[in-house]
């Protein structure tokens, strides 16, 4: 009897167990056979686009992540500045302090990014001292130092010798150096290109700033060769920016001031700011499945109209208590938060342009009860600002009811379901 | 470990839930579907013996038959396979229908029971399913793969605490009152493989069910023979909540049934009942397209008694009976036929086991509708334990 007791039991442990396992196979019996499970998909359109603008220039001067060096005729001239603002006096040898009396091969060195290289032939660089007592804000008083008298030195570049080479050295006076040395002056040095046609550069500028080369101690090969990166000390009232503006790209000449309502990219660079104002039954009642963004694109013709001009849709990061639209459209999200990907088009073109944003459709809904929630706003920007020239424009909200952005969204209303 | 270990914890096993899965099917829809509320010796009859068993919560004039202190438990495994046009589905669920304790209360001078409290926990309506599928959806302009999954797992549960009482030898009568409960957890989930233009949906809801009853039922010795069983049940109020909001009211099914019991044979019982439950109470509980049928059951089934096995004998049985579920399929009334085999035999005290015994039952059932059917086994175990 234990032998059929325990059969018994091994037999209802089987059954059981394995009654435990999940087997599914097809499914297809839903929703046929469970109709009260299914949900209804819905779409809808919103106008819900409130308030939208255009602000730059950015980057803010100083926070480029590249020096951008660019040239094209009449329309197109960008310069870079560096300073260095702190001149070592002078220099050890064997644990002595010896004063500078004499520099050799003072000169500026650069990295350049060749994955930026856009010219063909020969082009020259040209360096400048430009220092001024003008307000570190004023940029038009920068702009007449580049000028014959102050020219500093130049070097012609071919453009297959950055095919090989990624750094370029400018020779500079000894004696203008010494100068700014014995005189405890500082040095800021201006860059230009000069050449013919489109004419594009980019210094490297991570960790790689265009550094000021001179050796302190002609003769004596003890005494290593000086390389100092930029450094500004003014405005001494912002350290910030006083950091900002060691060194800065110079938008001599470039694209016109955009007259449309929604811009993004170009150089100088602008953002489009679009600021939503998202009913509350949308927000806290249903489940979005699916939200897009719909711009129509209007064509920008100009420089570089037929280049393929990225743009990133980002998440303002500032809360309502940031009213300035340029500071709003600063504080955002890093590019591809929340899954809202770029979009990439050629200036000159036009039609309906997508964003998918469903996540960042759901952040807002999963803030929208914090009252110091970021702004349900989103910034059009350009993928590379500072560096990148195309610009793209799209139709604000006071172009015809077609051509306005709206947004579209699929949803899930939030119901009880389940009752048979 | 000992053999006494081995089954101890076997058994323990047994006891512990699992996670279960099942599919949107024929029996299922609605409410759930009405597992019986049959003990495992009941299910090896079809449920025929059920008005007759003192396990079965269906008449409580049985749970005279105990002699003493009571204690069972169920396991009820089903493989169901569902067809349509078009499609095919299968899956296994597992259920635990019925668990109990019983008390005799009171005895004759000549040692006969003469009443008996019991308290049942039986499955009543029982909601559990689960379905995953790929397919398409259409979200805005655009046709986009996803993955569904449906679930649903709960029941509505019927707690019955009865009194039966032997007024003569000849006659038992009983009583019970019932207090349903439980829920329906259900759940959607779309997946979408590409997750950045789409969002996946995840939805829950939870119904929450009240309810009461009273049962009533007899059972006459009408001859050394035949006995005859008739059995009933009001239903009560039933209330449907969700969130704590109540949504509908409506009422519990009342059931009847009739039954009779032959054992003229030697050795051999049979049993044959018809059962009427008033499913229709229970709309307005749902929505206005859920109208629940009335629905009839017939069952037949007969017990043997086999060879002895170490002293006890083995009882073998076989059933058969045919029901109307109460919830249409697609507009369309299911049927269900279902013919089942069963066994059962005793367990000697000893070995770390106190004395009771073990029914097992095979049942086959078989539900159409409209253009679906559906085939189903059950496999019971029961096990009952008299400490």
């Amino acid at each position: 009897m234990k032998r059929l007791v325990s059969c018994a039991v091994l037999v209802g442990l089987i059954a059981a167990i394995s009654s435990c396992g999940d087997q599914l196979d097809g499914g297809a019996a839903c929703p046929t056979l469970c109709p009260e499970q299914n949900l209804p998909v819905r779409d809808t359109v919103l106008d819900v686009v409130t308030f939208d603008s255009t602000v730059g220039p950015f980057p803010l001067r100083g926070q480029e992540p590249a020096l951008l060096l660019a040239s094209r005729g009449d329309t197109l001239d960008v310069r870079a500045v560096a300073r260095y603002d702190s001149l070592p006096t002078t220099y050890t040898e064997n644990g002595t302090s010896h004063d500078v009396t004499a520099v050799d091969s003072s000169r500026v060195f650069i990295r350049i990014d060749t994955s930026v290289v856009n010219y063909t032939g020969t082009i020259t660089l040209k360096v400048f001292d430009v220092d001024t007592t003008a307000a570190d804000t004023n940029t038009a008083a920068l702009i007449p130092l580049f000028r014959p008298d102050r020219l500093l030195g130049s070097l012609d570049i071919p453009r297959e010798r950055l095919f090989l080479d990624d750094t370029v050295t400018v020779q500079i006076p000894n004696s203008f150096v010494l100068a700014k040395i014995l005189g405890h002056g500082r040095i800021r040095i201006g860059f230009q290109l000069v050449g013919h046609g489109d004419i594009t550069l980019r210094s490297v500028e991570s960790n790689l700033p265009a550094a000021l080369q001179y050796d302190p101690a002609p003769g004596n090969t003890s005494v290593a060769s000086r390389s100092m990166g930029p450094l500004s000390n003014s405005p001494t009232t912002d350290p910030l920016l006083e950091n900002d503006l060691r060194d800065f790209s110079l938008v001599v000449k470039g694209l016109p001031t955009p007259t449309e309502r929604v811009t993004a990219g170009g150089l100088p660079s602008y953002r489009a700011y679009m600021r939503f104002d998202i009913p509350k039954y949308f927000l806290d009642s249903v489940v979005i499945v699916r939200a897009q963004l719909s711009i129509v694109q209007r064509p920008v013709r100009g420089f570089q109209d037929t280049l393929l001009t990225l743009i990133y849709p980002v998440a303002a990061s500032s809360s309502e208590t940031v009213t300035d639209i340029r500071r709003a459209a600063l504080l955002v999200y890093p590019a591809l938060s929340f899954g809202v990907k770029g979009i990439a088009y050629v200036p000159s073109d036009s039609g309906e342009r997508l964003i998918d944003m469903v996540q960042l459709f759901r952040q807002w809904s999963t803030n929208s009860a914090n009252k110091n929630a970021p702004q349900t706003a989103l910034v059009l920007r350009g993928a590379s600002e500072g560096r990148q020239t195309g610009r793209l424009a799209f139709f604000g909200i006071d172009a015809p009811l077609g051509l306005r952005p709206r947004l579209r969204i699929s949803y899930v209303a939030r119901s009880r379901f389940g009752i048979p | 470990m000992t053999s006494r270990t081995i089954r101890a914890v076997g058994i323990a096993m047994l006891a512990l839930p699992c996670v279960v899965r099942a599919q949107g099917s024929l029996g299922a829809q609605g409410f759930g579907y009405p597992a019986g509320q049959a003990g495992a010796r009941a299910a090896g009859t079809a449920t025929a013996l059920a008005p007759f068993d003192a396990v079965s919560p269906v008449n409580p004039a049985t749970i005279t038959d105990w002699r003493g202190s009571v204690i069972f438990f169920h396991v009820q495994p089903e493989f169901r396979s569902t067809k349509g046009t078009g499609f095919t589905s299968s899956t296994r669920t597992s259920r635990f229908p019925l668990a109990g304790i019983a008390e005799r209360v009171s005895r004759r001078a000549n040692g006969e029971t003469r009443a008996v409290v019991g308290l049942t926990f039986s499955t009543y309506l029982d909601r559990t399913w689960e379905t995953a599928s790929s397919g398409r959806q259409q979200v805005g302009a655009d046709s986009v793969d996803l993955t569904t999954r449906y679930s649903s797992s709960g029941a509505i549960n019927d707690i019955r605490l009865a009194l039966g009482w032997a007024l003569t030898p000849k006659l038992r009568v009983g009583a019970g009152i019932h207090a349903y409960t439980g829920e329906n957890r259900l759940a959607i989930s779309w997946d979408f493989p590409d997750s950045v233009p789409f969002g996946d949906v995840s939805q829950t809801s939870t119904l929450a069910y009240g309810g009461t009853g009273a049962s009533f039922g007899a059972e006459w010795a009408v001859s050394r023979w035949v006995a005859l069983a008739a059995y009933g049940r009001v239903g009560g109020e039933a209330r449907l909540r969700v969130s704590d909001t109540l949504v509908s009211k409506a009422n519990m099914p009342d059931h009847l049934g009739l039954a009779a019991f032959y054992s003229g044979l030697k050795g051999t019982v049979i049993s044959g009942g018809w059962e009427r439950t008033k499913w229709s109470a229970l709309a307005g509980l749902g929505t206005a397209t859920t109208v629940p049928r009335d629905a009839d059951k017939i069952a037949v089934g007969a017990e043997t008694t086999g060879p002895n096995w170490h002293g006890a004998p083995v009882m073998f049985r076989l059933g058969y009976s045919h029901r109307t579920l109460p919830f249409d399929a697609l507009g369309s009334e299911v049927k269900e036929s279902m013919v089942s085999v069963g066994t059962g035999f005793a367990i000697a005290r000893g070995g770390g086991f106190p004395a009771g015994k073990v029914d097992l039952a095979l049942q086959r059932a078989a539900r159409s509708a409209a253009t679906l059917s559906e085939r189903s086994w059950f496999f019971t175990f029961g096990l009952t334990i008299t400490p």
